[in-house]
């Protein structure tokens, strides 16, 4: 096992394709994100088609996540940001399905949130809603978001500062759910590592290799709370952002 | 589970099971995450990004104006104000909804 603990991120194609000299090549990352997609859609599928009084189990689960963020969105943009649900129950769905499904092992899943384009291109993807939205309810108004309520000598000073800080959202969003998954999948791989070579080395050390097998189990365990973690904090910033364009100042 | 027309008797009693074992769930737990982990990862990036923000914007502008440094200095000093506006803004949010 030569593996290096980077080479689960590496992007292979599958199928070339080159549209107007871009290369749109359908990679094992595409082939995960199609996957996701369709596990949820099957998810929901089959959700949605029992009518029976009582609930069976893939219903509750539907309808538990749907209650979920639902909630989230009430307490955190107010009932008149219900009207993005879709949009939020898409992201944290997506986020969640590809950070789970990262954590399967054998079968070579490919974690597509690890790779910053992608969480960068969600991010961006809200912080575009957020300004549209913004700038669709209020017009110039939206600008007030930038003016804090201070006396207005300081504002020279602190309108930057609360630009800076509007345009630091996507980054933020995007860097946090890439690397705990980036650092997650590392540490499994690097532990994973201790316990071949450990093995191998023969005699005493090769009873030691439980000790980093334990390790795993941890870290693994971590994983599925940070994968869930992670989608939630996306949605929940989601919210609060929309909230900010939604209602600027007023809370 | 077939699809015949609901029992209004059977309903009631659903509806009662149903109020009975939501009772139960509020005592036993407060329906939150475990977040502590993503408060803190949550902290650190936001304070992080804000100075990074800055000092790309102050680099880009300097390559176009042709001051170097400077806006690069000024923009990244900016940028920590804002990462520490971030952070203060955010703790703030949790505090609420910790009272709540």
């Amino acid at each position: 096992m030569a593996a290096g603990p980077m080479e689960q991120f590496e992007i292979h194609t599958i199928h070339p394709l080159e549209i107007a000299g871009i290369d749109v090549s359908f990679t094992n990352s595409s082939l995960w994100m199609c996957v996701v997609v369709l596990c949820i859609t099957a998810f929901l599928t089959i959700a949605a088609s029992t009518s029976a009084v009582v609930p069976g189990r893939w219903r509750s689960m539907a309808e538990i996540s749907y209650n979920f963020i639902a909630d989230m969105i009430r307490s955190a943009a107010g009932s008149d940001g219900l009207r993005f649900f879709p949009f939020v129950y898409a992201l944290f769905m997506f986020v969640l399905f590809a950070n789970l499904f990262g954590l399967i092992p054998f079968i070579h899943a490919f974690t597509v949130t690890s790779h910053i384009i992608v969480t960068l291109t969600l991010a961006l993807a809200v912080f575009t809603m957020v300004i549209v939205v913004g700038v669709f309810k209020h017009g110039f108004g939206f600008l007030k978001l930038f003016v804090p309520d201070v006396p207005w000598y300081m504002l020279p000073l602190l309108t930057p500062i609360e630009v800076i800080s509007f345009l630091s959202r996507p980054l933020s969003l995007s860097v946090r759910l890439f690397a705990n998954m980036l650092a997650g999948h590392i540490m499994l791989t690097v532990f994973g590592g201790f316990v071949v070579s450990l093995a191998a080395a023969g005699g005493g050390l090769s009873i030691l290799s439980i000790a980093p097998m334990l390790g795993i189990i941890g870290v693994s365990a971590l994983e599925f709370l940070v994968a869930f973690l992670q989608a939630y904090v996306f949605a929940i910033l989601t919210c609060i952002y929309l909230n900010d364009a939604l209602h600027l100042h007023d809370h | 589970m077939s699809d015949h027309e609901p029992d209004p008797e059977e309903l009631r009693d659903l509806e009662n099971k149903l109020r009975k074992a939501r009772g139960r769930k509020k005592v036993q737990e407060e329906d939150r995450p475990p977040a502590k982990l993503g408060v803190a990862f949550r902290l650190s990036t936001e304070f992080v990004a804000a100075p990074v923000v800055g000092g790309a914007i102050g680099w880009g502008l300097d390559r176009l104006f042709g001051t170097s440094p400077i806006l690069l200095l000024v923009m990244f000093c900016l940028g920590i104000a804002a990462g520490f506006r971030n952070l203060l803004r955010a703790a703030k949010k949790m505090n609420e909804s910790d009272d709540r």
